[in-house]
């Protein structure tokens, strides 16, 4: 990679790594440790793919949100062939609440257990659509998928988020 | 339906918006690291691809498809298929180890199987091993796993922490047992309490080690309550321990005689310092 390509990259890599780790922190539902480790993966391959030129990528950002989705995916679904169990007991947790927030703290705490609840499909479903305010086609072509799969997955995953909330659901909507 | 979409928009954006990674600029400079890795092996395995296509079509072997170490898939070419026994075994060990440890990146990977004869004359069961160096966004580390298949009726052994204050075990230690007998340990040891992560996990037929050796950079700082978290967690480290990848090489491991014991394995890190 020429020393211009390099410094392009190093500056977008720069500019971008907060709010991919926003949406990786979500995604992760709260687990930082998860976060770190899926924010580098995803800068890590845009550098790979810098190298083929960075004006062939059209929107780099867009597309480094895309390689986030896919690559929390793609880990989600090795630890489910691997086979994953928990321990009775797990010792040790990088989930952390995010600070700064006062009285909102256990409803942030809440969402994001049952955040982590839902399936990796459904989760990255709710971050796209509702956190990154995608339409229904950019997330499908993030995710893969049909836009009827979509629209399908974005209803159950609501249903299903709503379940994990139980009554506390109320308290997301303002009264 | 609505009214609950829009909230939770609102809610997602309240829990995210002031959360921020650690070390932004380290990501970065590691993230950059691991691209430029990728990229060069990308660019070794082509090299390696094109000299093992005209040295099988010379003898006539076939073509297999190996994971590579950073997830993405790498024709390899060999002439013969891998031997049984030991051999396939070191690839089903490195593949497991490949497999579990995501994402971050993986290099060095080798094979760290016990001498067969030294385990004879030793009255030790025999291990399989495999160890290599693993990065991510928190760290370097040498992690090694050694999956050691039990003599038949060996029972499970009598696992308890070691007392406080002994010396070189004065890390916390975690132990869990299954209802059914199975049990996980978790341990980590001075001289910084986690410079040094091991879990083991044990059945009635098998053991697993997963150790973690924390390779710190010159200057970190250390001693007795390290500021920042290891590249693996203990929690990691049990799940990797307990995964049916292991079991399945276990189980294609002979059964080792009755009088044999089951012992600590451990590597040096220094081949990957």
């Amino acid at each position: 990679m020429r020393q211009a390509q390099t410094k392009a990259y190093i500056e977008f890599a720069q500019a971008r790594t907060r709010p991919l780790y926003r949406s990786a922190w979500l995604l992760a539902g709260g687990d930082t440790h998860l976060a770190e480790d899926l924010v580098q993966e995803t800068l890590s391959r845009m550098y790979v793919v810098w190298g083929r030129g960075s004006d062939k990528l059209g929107n780099p950002a867009a597309y480094a949100q895309t390689v986030l989705v896919r690559t929390f995916l793609m880990h989600r679904r090795r630890r489910a062939t691997a086979t994953e169990r928990l321990t009775p007991d797990p010792p040790e947790s990088g989930r952390q609440p995010a600070g700064g927030g006062t009285g909102d703290v256990a409803l942030r705490v809440t969402l994001l257990d049952a955040l982590a609840r839902l399936g990796p499909k459904d989760r990255a479903v709710l971050v796209l659509r509702y956190w990154e305010d995608r339409s229904v086609e950019d997330t499908a072509e993030a995710m893969s998928a049909t836009s009827g799969a979509i629209r399908t997955r974005t209803v159950r995953a609501l249903e299903r988020l709503r379940a994990e909330l139980g009554e506390q659901a109320a308290d997301l909507v303002p009264r | 339906m609505p009214e609950f979409e829009d909230a939770l928009s609102t809610a997602l954006r309240q829990a995210a918006e002031s959360v921020l990674p650690d070390r932004p600029l380290r990501l970065v400079s590691e993230a950059h690291a691991q691209g430029r890795r990728t990229r060069r092996r990308r660019k070794l395995a082509m090299v390696t691809t094109a000299a093992a296509v005209a040295a099988a079509l010379a003898v006539g072997g076939t073509v297999v498809a190996m994971s590579g170490s950073d997830g993405h898939r790498t024709d390899t070419m060999v002439a013969d298929p891998p031997p049984a026994g030991q051999g396939q075994r070191d690839v089903q060990m490195s593949n497991a180890l490949t497999a579990l440890l995501t994402p971050g990146t993986l290099t060095g990977i080798r094979p760290e199987d016990s001498i067969a004869k030294e385990d004879e004359k030793a009255g030790i069961a025999p291990a399989a091993g495999v160890a290599a160096k693993f990065s991510n966004s928190r760290g370097v580390a040498v992690v090694s796993v050694f999956v050691t298949r039990k003599p038949a009726g060996a029972g499970l052994s009598r696992v308890v922490c070691p007392p406080g204050g002994s010396g070189g075990s004065d890390g916390p230690c975690h132990i869990a047992t299954f209802k059914d007998g199975r049990v996980m340990v978790s341990q980590s040891i001075q001289p910084a309490p986690k410079d040094w992560l091991g879990a083991l996990y044990e059945t009635a037929g098998y053991q697993v080690t997963v150790i973690q050796d924390w390779l710190r950079k010159p200057g970190t700082p250390g001693g007795n309550s390290p500021k920042t978290d290891a590249p693996l967690t203990v929690a990691q480290l049990t799940s990797i321990a307990q995964s049916d990848l292991w079991r399945t090489i276990a189980a294609g491991m002979p059964v080792p005689p009755g009088s044999a014991t089951v012992a600590g394995r451990f590597v040096s890190p220094a081949p990957w310092s």
